[in-house]
């Protein structure tokens, strides 16, 4: 499974929430997360969908703000997670 | 196929779910659970006439956090309760905190509770799905559309969750094929 680097932008609308920023290749989305979410201003999204060039097709665990589940994001953006969670 | 009782509880048991705190042997009926309302609040500022402007979510860049926080005021409810009025919409967040995990082949709807519906009291706006994946607090469109002021209490029963098994699992649980690819 893979991490998404994001940028996290501060407190949420409830004390449950942040917010952070996604990289994507249309532009930054902002994001609504659980803080337990967040390690080390990365979210992990599974494996990529998708993948054009340079960017991969990723599924976040929310909607944005602009109601976009699936976005593109550069290869570079992506981290790898723990390999024991990899789904058999 | 939606999970009953049984099924909701090993599941928790076996980690494919989690609600937390978890939810007494009452949350339970024989196909869903109910999660209970927690006392923070964003209620929306009256708009002076001529001064509200239209939302354009689809707008690059937009940024509902900051718009809706700047629409809203945090509210904390008070142990005697407070009175929702008819017609007005405020944000509220259920309790309970809920993974699942993407290998839990679990999603899930939150629905409204019929005692709660019958007085004219909705708590989300056509987006009830849960996505497999989904961890944190549920945030609730409450709107009163009945005639008279609903009181809501920190810790009543809000909502419902309904647990739906995924045939197999989604793309994005099932492999590593598109991290070292070139193209589509």
């Amino acid at each position: 499974m893979m991490r998404l680097k994001v940028e996290n932008l501060g407190e949420g609308l409830h004390p449950s929430e942040i917010i952070v920023s996604v990289p994507t290749r249309t532009g930054p989305e902002e994001l609504t997360l659980d803080p337990r979410s967040l390690r080390d201003n990365t979210l992990t999204i599974g494996w990529p969908v998708g993948a054009d060039g340079g960017y991969r097709l990723v599924e976040l665990p929310r909607p944005t703000s602009r109601g976009q589940k699936r976005v593109w994001v550069k290869q570079d953006d992506l981290v790898a997670d723990d390999v024991d969670r990899i789904a058999v | 196929m939606i999970l009953t009782d049984r099924e909701i509880k090993a599941s928790l048991a076996n980690g494919l779910l989690v609600i937390d705190p978890p939810p007494g042997d009452t949350a339970y009926d024989s196909t869903t659970v109910d999660l209970t309302l927690d006392q923070n609040l964003r209620l929306f500022r009256p708009m002076a006439p001529g001064l509200a402007a239209a939302i354009d979510p689809g707008m690059p860049g937009y940024k509902a956090t900051n718009l809706i926080m700047g629409l809203t005021d945090p509210f904390v409810i008070p142990s005697s309760g407070w009175d929702l009025e008819p017609n007005k919409l405020v944000l509220g967040w259920t309790k309970e905190r809920i993974e699942l995990p993407l290998h839990g082949r679990v999603a899930a709807r939150v629905e409204g509770k019929s005692g709660l519906a019958r007085v004219g009291l909705t708590i989300h706006c056509t987006a009830p799905t849960i996505h497999a994946g989904f961890e944190g607090t549920i945030q609730l469109e409450i709107v009163n559309h009945g005639p008279l002021p609903i009181k809501l209490r920190p810790g009543v029963g809000i909502c419902q969750l309904v647990f739906e098994q995924t045939l197999g699992m989604s793309s994005k649980a099932y492999g590593g094929q598109f991290f070292g690819q070139g193209t589509t």
